[in-house]
């Protein structure tokens, strides 16, 4: 079986370190990693990940622009986003979803808790 | 009046009466009988002669100002000397008047009752503005507190998010660490699990501290108490593992609403519902009771009380006293972060209702919660 490949767009490179080395160790994923982001929108057209995982608070480019320029692009528009973030206010949430994200998980995410919300994001990719 | 002389009297009282003062007029010429005479009325004036034989109108002065009453003392006299009037006056008369010239009486009278007046008008008007300024000062103190609260809540929400990419990092890496270590020392995986305990208890306080700086972002519905508690009790019930443990309901009968942040209410309720059941170490009954309370200054529209009681270990008198303290817990062996009853409090309060917590060492603990019914 081929391996689901995901895109991690966040400026904490240690935090992405662990993350691509935990997924990959315990998941069957291929995991490739932007440190902003328009590195991700690059990525998000040459890797074509089955999902991306976006950090909402980074310099420049935040994640609502990366989702809002993600959307736009025929290319990446259907890709599922999971917005990960230290903002822990509902008004965040409200304006993820605004932008059509599949989810929302807040740092610090636990290994397992992440896996879960990745594979039924897949799950249910698979079954539209 | 105070006079001893029967003619000079009735020729101060024809003055007075001619310039229209004189309604009730008692005379008296000892101490003794001015000093009853004073409570029986509500005295406008009082006119004094200046020298009596067993009286002087300086000792009339000293007992009208001892009794501590703003009664005027006009001071009548047969001598028109300026050192007798100089003494009067300083003594605290407040006019002196020569017997030969009686008919300044009126006018003397006149101005007196205004300036009592005016004084009278200007002790209430500095009352009131000494309520006001403890109302204010009060106010005042009430808003540099929840200043403060709001303060301290925007600085603990900026370490709290500022800390959760870091405490990312660390439980990626000790997650990272227990795959690399899965058939390494048991000595070090022990270490990275006890690591990752402490991690997790971390981003647990961090949690709290996030929900201790937002508690003003209130979603307010109106809300039957009595279905909020059911609710919140079914969902608890599903965590309770020990069978022994007992948990009666008790709701209100007349119907109620209360206007609250039902996610808000609920999170307080399982924090007591939790610290009750935990208190029974495992045996015991925890009773639920929702109860209306009539109008009270503190809750003009009435109040609806939540009432939590348990058979537990109680709490001492010394753990009582701090138990709303941020960070205070008997639980830290058991990932206590002692944020709970502090976050409940402030929850509660931020509804303008309170939360009361009784309790006796070795008996049980009652918490109640007080809300606010809607209009």
């Amino acid at each position: 079986m081929s391996k689901n490949r995901i895109l991690i767009i966040d400026d904490e490179k240690d935090l992405c370190f662990f993350l691509k080395a935990n997924l990959e160790a315990r998941g069957n994923y291929v995991v490739k990693v932007a440190s902003s982001g328009e590195d991700g929108l690059y990525l998000a057209e040459r890797f074509k990940p089955h999902l991306i995982i976006l950090d909402i608070m980074m310099p420049v480019m935040d994640g609502f622009k990366v989702l809002e320029e993600l959307k736009k692009n025929p290319k990446t528009m259907a890709i599922p986003a999971l917005m990960l973030s230290a903002k822990h206010d509902d008004e965040s949430k409200i304006e993820a979803s605004g932008l059509y994200c599949e989810g929302y998980v807040t740092k610090p995410v636990q290994i397992d808790d992440l896996r879960n919300r990745i594979r039924k994001i897949l799950k249910l990719r698979k079954l539209k | 009046m105070m006079e001893s002389s029967e003619r000079d009297a009735l020729v101060i009282l024809q003055e007075l009466k001619r310039s229209g003062y004189v309604s009730h007029c008692e005379r008296v010429d000892t101490i003794d009988s001015l000093t009853a005479a004073i409570p029986k009325k509500h005295w406008d004036v009082i006119i004094c002669r200046y020298t009596m034989p067993r009286f002087c109108g300086l000792a009339a002065i000293r007992v009208v100002r001892d009794v501590g009453l703003d009664i005027p003392v006009v001071i009548v006299s047969d001598a028109d000397g300026e050192e007798t009037a100089g003494a009067a006056i300083k003594a605290g008369a407040a006019d002196f008047i020569s017997i030969r010239e009686v008919g300044r009486l009126g006018a003397a009278v006149q101005r007196e009752l205004r300036e009592v007046r005016e004084r009278r008008d200007r002790r209430r008007a500095e009352a009131a503005l000494r309520r006001t300024e403890v109302e204010l000062d009060e106010m005042q103190k009430g808003l540099v507190q929840s200043e403060k609260l709001a303060a301290l809540g925007r600085f603990s929400s900026g370490i709290a998010h500022e800390l959760k990419n870091p405490l990312g990092i660390v439980l990626g890496g000790i997650e990272f660490l227990e795959v690399k270590t899965k058939r390494g020392d048991p000595d070090v995986r022990t270490a990275v699990s006890k690591i990752k305990e402490a991690a997790l208890r971390a981003a647990q306080i961090v949690d709290d501290i996030l929900k201790f700086a937002k508690p003003s972002d209130l979603k307010l519905d109106l809300v039957d108490p009595n279905e909020l508690v059911k609710d919140a009790l079914s969902l608890f019930q599903y965590g309770i593992k020990s069978r022994e443990i007992e948990i009666r309901a008790d709701f209100a009968k007349e119907s109620m609403r209360v206007k609250v942040d039902r996610n808000r209410i609920e999170q307080v309720l399982f924090n007591l519902f939790a610290n009750a059941v935990e208190s029974l170490e495992g045996q015991g009954s925890v009773h639920v009771g929702v109860m209306k309370r009539p109008r009270s200054t503190a809750f003009p529209h009435g109040a609806c009380v939540i009432e939590v009681t348990d058979t537990g270990v109680g709490i001492s008198p010394e753990n009582l006293r701090r138990l709303f303290e941020p960070f205070f817990t008997t639980k830290r062996d058991q990932q206590g972060t002692g944020l709970g009853l502090f976050i409940a409090k402030n929850i509660v309060s931020h509804h303008n209702g309170d939360l009361k917590i009784e309790s006796q060492a070795g008996k049980g603990t009652k918490a109640q919660v007080i809300l606010q019914l809607a209009e």
